[in-house]
């Protein structure tokens, strides 16, 4: 059984004033199966993080159905399954980094015991123990991108979903988070992250999906259906020109 | 250089011609209580504090500088304390320096008189304000028995000074005015805790047992030659006192027509009024 | 119920180590010396006065606290988009509003407690300073003062809460708050004047109708202003704090459910 399903999602923002309608998805029918690594790509706009936000709640459909581990995205207990790491992740300035992770492990039930551990070993892995009880907001932007990967597996959830975790890392960063989602996969983590470096998509994931102008127009297993010789991007280009270019 | 030498002549000028303004402006608009206590919102307490502190700085500041009490000074006065006790009626101050002022200086009786009855229905614990309304009645209304009426009033309240029903008493049977205001006076002075505002109360003390003095004179004058002294050296003149006394306030005492004695000064100082003479203290000027 | 506690705890860590409240504190203490020197502006009821200018140092720092702070930790999560690390974990909305009101409230208590300690000092000294055998003063009732304060800024804090999971801007959230601080100190002494039917004043049915709407409606926060009481000494009866405590328990627990319920239907594009 997938455990992500999809089917015929769609969202339709309202701008108040105007009342201008905007089709973010439109009918977007996917699945992603367990203990896989799923890329989701796109130019900028076109309903990634949109996507990630329905699955999260944090938005509705405008009509379709979504359910993770056959449970409805309303339902709170679908988030303890899940490890986010929003696109640019902000963070209360004054707490420290012990405490956010405590904080994400509270609020997962975990006890005491179990989210002192955990600390300890995410803030290693992270290389975050030196800063660990200092304020957020003196973190740099990779230190900041680090202390989110840490708090979206702090409760060791099923689920990683990730919008676009490489942004404005340099490229010991991307590297490092691209060993940890390998790690992810080892482990049987099932990892769903959207991005727009092609590159990173085609190294590490077992299927992708291609979203363009809020529309699904391809899904690749990416070991097997790549055509040889072609890589990822000259199959993105040629559905990006196919779909007729892009919106604004 | 020359710069900070130019503030240095401007600014007594300048702080000189400030102050027509600024009494002004501590005048400024007394808005209704209703206005007030409303756009007061929760900070009524300190809006009586300032409203207060605002008065007792007006009055005691135009007692500095040469310059006439008039008719309006009081009247701001009396409205500033209104609103003030209206805004938290619980508070001690307005109630007594309104007494003071208006009585002693001003002589405005029934306005102080509004402001102790107010301020007894509020204050039900505390038996000053129904001994000064007493004491107003009896020595500048003349109304015996309405001040022996608020003295046993006070008598009830708490912490009442145990000589008051037999002060009530006295009143009651209408014996010596003066004795029975020496009597009050010691009450006074003896519940008073400020060393200036006690000075005021010990001076008039002082005249008036002197007036006490003269009043006895008269009274052995009278029974001696069976008519009224004509005049005050005539009490000398018969031996019956060694000299006149002074009057501690500057003026003379002399001897009205009826043999009751008065004095030039009417126990109010001759110079203008200052803190010290009126017998209340507007700060610690 | 660990999300509630998680939310609360780092609501609260994250507003006391805010930069403003320190300010804020420290204009209270300087506010507390100042009291000292200005009861040497009055005559005999100095107590009272230093109970007056304490007591109101505390309301308005704790007014101050929580518009400011208030509006810091809870409309600008959603503005600075640090509600992102929070809604996304299993904790529903109203845990959510739940959450933020609790630790808003440990917040106004932890304050007051402190603030109200120190803010006895004054008074104390003023105490000392002169002995006034017609004043009243009673620490009880001064004590109950503070409670009553808290009271109150938790309830606004209530409303912040409300009018956040409403609006989008926190600047809008801050200026309903403080219409409805406004509005909610005056109510009862406007609705006295329409009760007291005075001479030569004719009042509109609409004009009553509203006074009476905002009446009900609008927060009674005059009902927890015991200063005059506390400064003066006058004791409150039982049966008031009581009935005043349900008011405000049943208050603040509607204003509270009602941003719950907005909260539940709002997105987070």
């Amino acid at each position: 059984m997938p455990l992500i399903e999809m089917d015929s999602l769609s969202k339709v923002f309202t701008k108040d004033f105007t009342k201008k309608k905007v089709c973010a998805l439109n009918s977007l029918t996917l699945e992603v199966l367990e203990g896989e690594v799923f890329g989701f790509l796109g130019p900028n706009g076109a309903g990634k993080s949109t996507t990630i936000k329905l699955l999260l709640h944090l938005i509705r459909p405008t009509s379709g159905r979504l359910s993770i581990d056959g449970k409805a995205a309303n339902d709170k207990n679908v988030r303890r399954m899940i490890g986010y790491l929003p696109e640019n992740p902000y963070f209360y300035d004054h707490l420290s980094a012990k405490e956010l992770l405590w904080f994400g492990g509270k609020s997962c039930d975990l006890n005491h015991d179990s989210i002192l551990q955990r600390t300890d070993t995410l803030l290693q892995m992270f290389d975050l123990t030196d800063a660990e009880n200092r304020p957020l907001r003196s973190y740099s932007k990779g230190m900041v991108q680090r202390a989110g990967l840490a708090l979206a597996l702090i409760h060791d959830p099923k689920i990683l979903i990730l919008d676009e975790p490489m942004s404005g890392l340099d490229p010991m960063g991307r590297k490092k988070v691209f060993d940890l989602i390998l790690r992810l996969k080892e482990e049987g983590k099932t990892v769903f992250f959207s991005s727009h470096i092609l590159h990173d998509i085609e190294r590490l994931c077992d299927r992708a999906a291609i979203l363009i102008n809020g529309s699904l127009v391809r899904s690749i297993h990416v070991k097997k259906d790549l055509p040889s010789g072609k890589t990822l991007e000259e199959v993105f280009f040629e559905e990006v020109s196919r779909s007729g270019g892009l919106r604004e | 250089m020359i710069l900070m030498a130019g503030y240095a002549l401007v600014f007594p000028s300048f702080e000189k011609s400030r102050y027509p303004v600024k009494e002004a402006q501590a005048r400024g608009l007394i808005l209704p209580p209703p206005v007030v206590k409303l756009l007061a919102l929760e900070f009524k307490t300190i809006t009586a504090d300032f409203l207060f502190a605002r008065a007792s700085q007006y009055y005691g500041g135009k007692s500095f500088r040469p310059g006439v009490w008039t008719k309006s000074d009081y009247v701001w006065l009396y409205n500033n304390l209104l609103v003030t006790t209206e805004l938290d009626p619980y508070f001690q101050d307005p109630y007594y320096f309104g007494n003071a002022i208006f009585t002693w200086g001003a002589g405005a009786i029934n306005d102080a008189d509004v402001l102790l009855e107010k301020g007894m229905i509020a204050r039900t614990w505390d038996w000053q304000l129904p001994f000064f309304l007493g004491f107003n009645k009896f020595y500048f209304l003349h109304d015996t028995k309405g001040g022996a009426d608020d003295l046993l009033i006070a008598a009830k309240r708490p912490g009442a000074w145990v000589g008051l029903p037999m002060l009530a008493a006295r009143l009651y049977s209408n014996a010596g005015r003066t004795e029975n205001a020496i009597d009050f006076l010691e009450i006074f002075s003896r519940n008073e805790n400020n060393a200036k505002i006690k000075v005021n109360y010990e001076i008039r003390l002082d005249a008036l047992r002197r007036i006490l003095d003269i009043e006895k004179a008269v009274s052995r004058y009278k029974l001696k030659m069976k008519k009224l002294p004509k005049d005050i050296h005539a009490l000398v003149k018969s031996g019956i006192l060694a000299e006149i006394p002074k009057d501690p306030y500057g003026g003379q005492f002399y001897l009205d027509k009826d043999g009751s004695v008065k004095t030039t000064s009417k126990l109010v100082p001759l110079r203008p009024i200052t803190t010290n003479d009126s017998g209340i203290n507007a700060g610690n000027r | 119920m660990n999300g509630i506690i998680s939310l609360a705890s780092i609501t609260y860590k994250e507003g006391i180590r805010n930069r403003a409240l320190f300010g804020i504190f420290i204009m209270a203490l300087l506010a507390f010396a100042l009291t000292v020197i200005l009861t040497s502006l009055f005559m005999r009821d100095i107590v009272r006065v230093a109970a007056s200018l304490s007591l109101t140092t505390i309301a308005f720092s704790g007014l101050l606290m929580v518009i400011f702070i208030g509006t810091n930790l809870v409309a600008k999560d959603i503005d600075k988009r640090t509600i992102y690390m929070v809604i996304s974990r299993p904790i529903s909305r109203a845990e959510y509003i739940v959450g933020k009101f609790l630790g808003l409230c440990l917040l106004i208590i932890v304050s007051i407690m402190f603030l109200g300690i120190v803010s006895s000092i004054p008074v104390l000294i003023a105490g000392q300073t002169y002995h006034n055998p017609q004043s009243i003063f009673s620490w009880g009732i001064y004590f109950t003062a503070l409670v009553f304060i808290a009271l109150k800024l938790m309830l606004i804090a209530g409303v912040i809460i409300f009018w956040s999971s409403i609006t989008s801007t926190s600047f809008i959230s801050l200026i309903l708050t403080i219409s409805v601080y406004i509005i909610g100190s005056t109510n009862e002494v406007v609705k006295g004047f329409l009760d007291m039917k005075m001479e030569g004043v004719t009042i509109s049915p609409l004009t009553s109708a509203i006074i009476k709407f905002v009446y009900y409606i609008f927060p009674n926060l005059s009902a927890f202003d015991l200063k005059v009481q506390a400064a003066n000494g006058l004791s409150v009866s039982v049966g008031y704090i009581a009935w005043t405590l349900a008011y405000w328990l049943i208050y603040t627990a509607i204003i509270v459910s009602a941003g719950a319920l907005v909260m539940e239907r709002r997105e987070f594009p």
